[in-house]
């Protein structure tokens, strides 16, 4: 060892000499330097000469002169690396590979944690560090930083503080990971992370395996692209080429098989959907072939909505034919019930003037010259509503009394995936044949993002086809339809038909644009 | 319903749950027989983008990183035969969850199949699949 190391050990024995009385009576264990090995080596060592052991203790004051060379010798005989690398390390702070550090407060559990952070904080103030993972070990206090220049600053407050029981406060700082992490399989919450540098050194999960190979193989099973592990770079691992890297293709918002079916798409979502929305979805009627059907599979769990969970036509679930017939709607009647009994909706429809629900057109049949079969089109559309009374706690209160804003509030917002088949009705427009409607929760993200185009208006309607003439049987089956949707008395109802010119969406759309502005009075609903 | 129909809800049902399960253990482990399960005039909608014909939809699916689909709901109905000259025609619609190995992440997905009788085997008319993401992402 080379003077200047034992000159400066030397003189910091001083200031052990201080810490020498503080361990409660043992006067034995009068070690010079704070956890030593060295001393307890000693003992153990078949060590005969008392006055080599009694040198050893109080080394201090006693012999004078021949310290210097006593201690220095002493060293050497030991041998001991631990107490020597103290020494070395506290000479001058060492930045480690990584910017975690252990603190030791060797008598640390003499104190409570507060005053010894507190402590150590206004030692070092302005500057703040953060104590992680701080526990009291026997009779040491020990804690984390994660900061190098703090780790520092601590490593100069080594005995520099004056304790309330008179005693230098013993600051050791060294290099560490704090050992927190005791399994691999604690690391399963990152895996979906490409990460390619870990350093796990130090906790407990690398000590588990005596095997350095199988821990490396384990941890790549978990992190595959990993290229530096502890420090140390990996081997490029031997693969197999499974196409890992291709990337899914980019989304597309819609899909028409022929574009000339964009405006049919667009009018009859859009007029089906304003229906759909409304206070009653009785005028879906009309949406619907004669014999169309309609099923329902849901894939949430949820007891707040039993209208769904009755009916959910989950063919994995619902096994016996006679209940799979049940859940099929037939006939426009019984499809238009089942509609209304589910709670009401807002969907999120309307972007910037136009649709955004995701819709796809499937398929429309071949007209051949023989065949003179209707022009069938599918089409199948992904978006989410918002279900706005509550799973129906409102079903008996008459619409017009329903407080718009109080039905807004707290209400799920469900995500749906629906396919409708669709064919020419006798009207000169559209209607439904088929229609599968899936309704589950919404994704995180799908939440987040709902309705964020702005708030949920009524869609504008686009022009309705022309409804069924303007016969005296249609008009009175409109006049039935708008009042019993709106609620308004039959004179008020026929006032709205009229000024629209019979045209039930429009009429409907009015009535739900001055509703809304508080336009219509109260009179309108006296029936 | 008559008879007739009926028997055609059934047989949808049961014709769905037999096609579901050869559609996704061909699209997840054998990926490249998969195309043969549709019309050569079929066509695939993969999240709004159009694949038509039997050929090109067996390259785009060669394409996607592999698959492990969970099926948790299927539901089917039938076309009324009047609509497609006469030839048996279902409209199946499957909901689950999808893992590619890309990013190992579970996903929704929905898909409708409309699938066509056509000299005693079942051929997929049109298919339409949709991971369920906001549309606004």
């Amino acid at each position: 060892m080379p003077k200047r190391g034992g000159r400066a050990r030397q003189w910091k024995d001083n200031d052990h000499f201080e810490h020498d009385d503080r361990i409660q009576s043992t006067t034995r264990r009068v070690s010079f330097k704070p956890g030593t090995n060295k001393g307890k080596n000693k003992f153990n060592k078949a060590w005969n000469d008392p006055k080599l052991l009694l040198d050893d203790d109080i080394d201090m004051g006693a012999q004078g002169g021949n310290r210097r060379g006593a201690f220095r010798g002493r060293g050497g005989r030991l041998n001991s690396p631990a107490p020597r690398g103290g020494h070395t390390q506290r000479k001058r702070f060492v930045a480690g590979l990584l910017p975690w550090y252990q603190v030791i407060i060797p008598h640390g559990s003499k104190h409570e944690k507060d005053v010894i952070l507190k402590s150590l904080l206004s030692f070092i103030a302005p500057d703040i560090f953060i104590p992680h993972y701080y526990r009291v070990n026997g009779n040491a206090a020990i804690f984390y930083v994660d900061d190098s220049k703090m780790a520092e600053k601590l490593f100069n407050a080594d005995r520099k503080i004056s304790m309330s029981d008179g005693f230098k406060l013993v600051v050791i700082v060294r290099n560490a990971v704090p050992n927190v992490i005791p399994f691999l399989g604690s690391l399963d919450s990152l895996k979906q992370l490409p990460l390619v540098e870990l350093y796990l050194k130090g906790n407990p999960c690398e000590k588990r395996f005596n095997d350095h190979e199988i821990y490396v193989s384990d941890v790549r099973k978990k992190f595959p692209k990993l290229m530096k592990l502890d420090g140390v770079d990996l081997p490029p691992a031997i693969g197999f080429d499974l196409s890992e890297d291709v990337a899914l293709p980019p989304r597309q918002q819609s899909f028409l098989v022929d574009p000339a079916g964009q405006d049919l798409v667009r009018e009859f979502l859009t007029q089906y959907f304003a229906i759909y929305d409304s206070e009653s979805r009785q005028a879906l009627l009309e949406a619907y072939h004669e014999q169309a059907s309609l099923s329902m599979a849901a894939s949430y769990l949820s007891s707040e909505n039993r209208n769904v969970s009755n009916s959910n036509r989950n063919l994995l679930r619902i096994t016996e034919r006679e209940s799979r017939r049940r859940y099929l709607r037939t006939g426009r009647l019984q499809v238009v019930s089942f509609l209304s009994d589910l709670p009401k909706t807002t969907h999120d429809l309307m972007g910037a003037g136009g649709f955004c629900v995701m819709n796809d057109m499937l398929f429309i049949s071949n007209t051949t010259k023989e065949q003179v079969s209707t022009p069938v089109t599918a089409l199948a559309m992904n978006g989410v509503f918002k279900e706005t009374d509550g799973g129906h706690a409102h079903a008996r209160v008459p619409p017009h009394l329903r407080d718009r804003a109080q039905l807004t509030a707290g209400t799920p917002t469900r995500a749906f995936h629906r396919t409708f088949v669709i064919v020419p009705n006798s009207a000169g427009g559209f209607c439904v044949m088929n229609d599968m409607l899936f309704i589950s929760n919404t994704t995180k993200e799908q939440e987040e993002k709902a309705f964020s185009t702005g708030v949920a208006t009524e869609p504008a309607p686009a022009p309705a086809p022309a409804p069924a003439a303007g016969s005296d049987e249609a008009k009175k089956m409109m006049l039935v339809m708008l009042s019993q949707q709106t609620g308004m008395n039959e004179n008020w109802s026929i006032n709205c038909l009229q000024e629209t010119g019979w045209d039930y969406q429009r009429a409907l759309f009015i009535f739900n644009q001055l509703h809304t502005t508080g336009k219509i009075p109260p009179e309108a609903f006296v029936k | 319903m008559s008879e007739v129909v009926v028997k055609n809800v059934d047989n949808a049902c049961e014709t769905a749950e037999e096609f579901t399960k050869v559609f996704y253990k061909q699209v997840d482990n054998i990926r490249h027989l998969t195309s043969k399960l549709y019309l050569d005039t079929g066509l695939l909608v993969w999240n709004g983008n159009g694949i038509k014909g039997n050929d090109n939809i067996q390259k785009f699916l060669m394409d996607l990183p592999a698959s492990n689909h969970t099926l948790k709901t299927l539901d089917a109905q039938p076309l009324s035969e009047a609509l497609v000259s006469n030839k048996l025609t279902y409209l199946i619609q499957a909901c689950g969850d999808v893992v590619y190995q890309n990013d190992d992440v579970k996903k929704p997905f929905q898909q409708t199949f409309l699938i066509v009788a056509v000299d005693g085997k079942w051929k997929i008319a049109s298919d339409c699949f949709r991971l369920q993401v906001p549309y606004n992402s």
